[in-house]
């Protein structure tokens, strides 16, 4: 294709990358360098119930005169960005030199809100995402392996899992296991243990939104497998078959490496959307026990305290940032497959 | 023994969402204090009146007037147990006993500030560690103020 054909065959879909991805990821990121105007204050005399007296308020005109005139706010540079609630370079460095042992420096730093959240988001992403793929293609196998006559409606039902919102999902599991609950309630009859208590505990708390993830996300890896094995070449199957491999030979010796794209696929599209974990802690209310990134910027933004939109701009492009990382792997992976198959 | 807002006093007392158990053992009063019985360890809320600056003066004149009239020392006495009154001629009862003994120790009015929201938002966060039991309260209170530090920059009201 010649230069000038391609650049007018690609012009559409520039534009609408620059439009619609580039510009907002743009503004994000110098929304971000802002910080408010410092407040304009005055003494007066305020009046109550309880007598007078002389204090500090805020100018309201005067603070919205400067707002109105630089409504971006004040320039801060990343001052947002090494702040407590974010980076936390200087916290983190005091603490680095102040830790006797490795240990303490890291539950210093587990006790920063940036740090904590990248926790849980990073042990959430990493778990659900490989336990996705294997009980995905767990359940492909099983499904493809049923008669014809009942796969229909199997397949309906393993789907509902990802059907149901995430945030109903989630609040219907929250109150299953409730003291008084019906998993919570045999929970406590099992273990004999009345005070037990899921919501309680914080390492039980992340165990059950790691298998809400699971449950929530298996469906979409089944389905992409079940598809993947309808093109399973019946021949070489057979040829196995007939050479004598058994069933679990043939799986891991033909139908893996057959679906080896898949893989890839399956865990690039799951590692992004775990890695931005947001609605079950939402519906499990378990920000007291395991924050994400997604929910730290949706709480600056509608935290119901006031909106932080510096704040949450930082959070989003470290989120951007975070995503790139995690992703560069795969993305490696798949441009040398590709470069391979110009050779 | 519980915190509760001084509010609920009277449905705690009024025999109706109550049984009498509860409201023949039932003693309300002050809030804790600190420094020595100095001051409660409260704050003091309460219900106020405002007039929309978009009306007209007719109108604002004769809101002024019904609103004035509501909180009059008459309306009060004949609505005595209806709430707790700050105005002139109201008698504690027994289900405000401990607000009024709250304000009578020197309770300071809510902070009616900007920046609250924000420290409130703080607290929140940082406050569950302590109540979860894995942080002590010096801790806690250290983080909060980090916290808030932090944000209140981001607000303009901290340079």
């Amino acid at each position: 294709m010649k230069n000038r054909t391609f650049f007018w065959f690609i012009l559409p879909s520039l534009v609408t990358m620059m439009l619609f991805i580039a510009l907002p990821i743009g503004s994000v990121f110098i929304q971000s360098l802002h910080i408010e105007h410092t407040t304009v204050l005055k003494e007066v005399k305020n009046c109550g119930p309880f007598g007078c007296k002389l204090e500090m308020q805020v100018d309201v005109d005067a603070t919205s005169q400067l707002k109105k005139d630089r409504p971006l706010g004040k320039f801060n540079g990343f001052g947002t960005y090494k702040n407590r609630n974010h980076l936390a370079v200087s916290e983190l460095s005091t603490a680095w030199t102040n830790s006797p042992t490795f240990g303490v420096f890291l539950s210093e730093a587990y006790n920063l809100p940036f740090y904590r959240a990248l926790a849980f988001t990073l042990t959430y992403t990493f778990l659900v995402t490989p336990l996705v793929v294997m009980l995905g293609f767990c359940i492909a196998l099983a499904v493809n392996s049923l008669p014809k006559r009942i796969k229909g409606p199997t397949i309906f039902v393993s789907l509902l899992p990802m059907i149901v919102t995430p945030l109903i999902g989630s609040l219907i599991l929250f109150w299953m296991i409730d003291s008084e609950g019906i998993l919570g309630a045999s929970l406590q009859w099992i273990f004999e243990d009345p005070s037990l208590s899921l919501k309680a505990s914080p390492t039980l708390t992340w165990a059950m939104l790691i298998v809400y993830g699971v449950w929530h996300s298996a469906p979409f890896a089944f389905i992409i497998f079940y598809a993947g094995l309808q093109t399973v070449p019946a021949e070489t199957i057979e040829a196995a078959m007939i050479d004598g491999a058994s069933r679990w030979e043939r799986t891991r010796y033909v139908i893996l490496p057959h679906l080896v794209p898949l893989i890839v696929f399956i865990a690039l599209i799951q590692l992004m959307d775990n890695f931005r974990v947001f609605e079950p802690i939402v519906g499990f209310s378990a920000q007291a026990s395991a924050t994400s990134l997604s929910w730290i910027i949706f709480n600056d933004l509608a935290g119901g305290e006031g909106s932080f939109f510096g704040s949450a701009g930082a959070t989003s492009v470290l989120t951007i940032l975070g995503v790139a990382v995690l992703l560069i792997p795969v993305l490696f992976r798949t441009w040398r497959d590709f470069k391979g198959k110009v050779v | 023994m519980a915190t509760l807002w001084g509010s609920r006093g009277g449905a705690v007392l009024d025999g109706e969402g109550s049984t009498e158990a509860v409201t023949s053992t039932t003693v309300l009063t002050g809030a804790p204090t600190w420094g020595n019985n100095a001051r409660p360890a409260s704050t003091l809320w309460w219900d106020g009146i405002a007039i929309s600056a978009n009306i007209s003066d007719e109108d604002a004149e004769a809101t002024f007037i019904a609103m004035m009239h509501g909180i009059s020392s008459d309306v009060i006495k004949a609505n005595n147990d209806a709430t707790v009154w700050l105005g002139d001629g109201y008698t504690p009862s027994a289900a405000s006993a401990g607000v009024t003994a709250t304000a009578a120790g020197g309770a300071a009015p809510y902070p009616m500030l900007p920046f609250m929201g924000t420290l409130h938002g703080a607290l929140g966060a940082e406050i569950s560690d302590f109540l979860q039991g894995s942080e002590s309260a010096e801790q806690a209170l250290m983080d909060v103020e980090a916290a808030y530090t932090a944000a209140a920059t981001e607000k303009g009201f901290l340079k």
